[in-house]
């Protein structure tokens, strides 16, 4: 019912929003003469970005088209902490931190969700996989994984993560992937919020949609995981403090890639394709950079640093990594926007500066 | 004498009021749902409702809700008759029968607002 209620006034309201302006269209465009090109599989157009303002109080929902970078700003309001994700043919908005909503979109249709679901108080939702033909969504605050109808946003089930949890009884689950179809694979930060929030473990659970329960687990120190979706026989965990390792999915066994010694810096973010990953990186001094890291030797091979806040890295099935870069205390005066990365050749594609969005890019989801 | 019998006419009508089809089935849905949360050995608040009572309130403001739309729609008893079928679902007794209900569905085809055009 509180679907079908929180449905109703966006259906209403949606007849009186107006048509989006274009706000920005940057001169610079991508290169379609190199061997890479731009070309987008197909069916994939368009980049869907959360935007924030500097005091994270709003947020607003901006689109790029892939072939031509031609941004379509301020389209809709978003709250200040979304999320963005696709998954399946939707395009899913995670209102996180006290907001606790995800909404449900058709891609390109943004006048109004298709669904609105409300959490449980303080579930604070940070990833979405369909699996299944049920949106499992991870939460940050709970023990559990939020399992809906996406058609209905009805709970229709829940996977207990309490095994995963430390003393404080909720284990932070964040990043979720999908390996071979039918099973997820979880990152748990474990912070103590009886003790300042210090890190107290962390590690990486295996899921079954189709019993909705915990199949294994690993011990990894704070741990978020990735894929690589041309190989989803292989997980890749990076654990803070620690390192980046490769878990082979069908052994469950893992093997160590690379340290944070030898990378100089802690891996922030990482996206993957065909063998190769694009990581955003910050040293002791809290300054990012932008490399890569070859998924079967951990070889790291550092591209540029920048003078930006690094807020996250969103990979799309062309071989591309989009960053999310915001003003940073080093330098103010550096302009917010996305950087873009060609993840097989390892190199900046936006090399005249950021794709520009009036706020801050936050999180970027393809379709 | 007159007066007394349009008392009684008047008690008499009183008692052939049907019943709201949409009450009784809230209130089968709210037991149906609980006992499928139960199952899966969560609370209220994790499908975000306080309790129950929240749930059955949200279940019939739905039905207020959706009478509006009827209203405006002129679909005279289309709510009534989704709240029986509705009801005729649930008595399955599954939780695939309750969480198969597409609560944002209408019965009919909602008339598009032709929004701010001058």
């Amino acid at each position: 019912m509180a679907p079908r209620l929180q449905l109703l006034l966006p259906l209403l309201l949606s007849a009186c929003v107006p048509e989006a302006e274009v706000k920005n269209t940057p001169t610079h465009v991508p290169d379609t003469d190199t061997a890479e090109g731009t070309d987008t599989p197909e069916g994939l157009s368009t980049a869907v970005v959360s935007t924030i303002s500097e005091d994270y109080a709003v947020g607003a929902l901006a689109t790029v088209g892939l072939s031509d970078w031609h941004i379509t700003d301020e389209i809709v309001d978003l709250t200040g902490d979304t999320v963005l994700r696709t998954s399946g043919d939707r395009v899913f908005a995670l209102h996180r931190f006290t907001y606790d909503t995800v909404r449900i979109y058709q891609p390109g249709d943004w006048s109004a969700p298709e669904v609105e679901v409300a959490l449980a108080d303080g579930a604070n939702p940070h990833d979405v996989e369909m699996c299944g033909g049920l949106a499992f969504i991870t939460q940050y605050g709970r023990n559990d994984i939020a399992v809906i109808d996406p058609d209905t946003g009805i709970l229709v089930g829940a996977v207990d993560l309490s095994s995963l949890a430390d003393s404080d009884g909720i284990p932070e689950v964040s990043t979720m992937v999908q390996g071979a179809p039918g099973t997820l694979y979880v990152g748990a930060h474990n912070f103590d919020r009886n003790a300042d929030w210090v890190s107290a473990g962390g590690g990486v659970a295996e899921i079954d949609c189709e019993s909705q329960a915990v199949t294994h687990t690993w011990s990894f120190e704070t741990a978020d995981v990735y894929i690589d979706p041309e190989d989803t026989d292989h997980l890749y965990v990076y654990a803070t403090g620690d390192g980046l390792y490769r878990l082979d999915t069908t052994t469950r066994e893992p093997a160590f890639l690379v340290s944070e010694d030898d990378l100089g810096a802690a891996v922030v973010g990482l996206a993957a394709s065909a063998g190769q990953a694009v990581v955003t990186t910050t040293d002791d001094a809290y300054a990012y950079g932008v490399g890569c890291i070859a998924l079967d030797t951990g070889a790291f091979d550092p591209i540029e640093a920048v003078d930006n806040y690094l807020i996250s890295i969103d990979a799309n099935s062309a071989g591309e990594a989009w960053v999310s870069a915001r003003s940073h205390w080093s330098n103010p005066a550096a302009p917010n926007g996305l950087l873009v990365y060609d993840i097989p050749t390892c190199s900046a594609r936006t090399t005249t500066g950021p794709l520009s969005t009036v706020l801050a890019p936050f999180s970027v989801a393809f379709y | 004498m007159r007066i007394r019998v349009l008392w009684a006419v008047s008690l008499l009508a009183a008692c052939n009021t049907p019943p709201d089809p949409c009450t009784s089935m809230c209130a089968t849905a709210t037991d149906r749902y609980g006992s499928c949360l139960a199952e899966w050995d969560v609370a209220w608040e994790a499908a975000g409702y306080a309790d129950a009572n929240d749930f059955r309130d949200a279940c019939d403001t739905w039905a207020w809700t959706s009478r509006h739309l009827e209203e405006d729609a002129q679909q005279d008893g289309a709510v009534d008759q989704m709240c029986r079928d509705y009801s005729s679902q649930l008595g399955g007794g599954t939780c695939d029968d309750f969480t198969a209900i597409d609560w944002a569905a209408l019965p009919w085809s909602p008339a598009h607002d032709s929004g701010t055009a001058p």
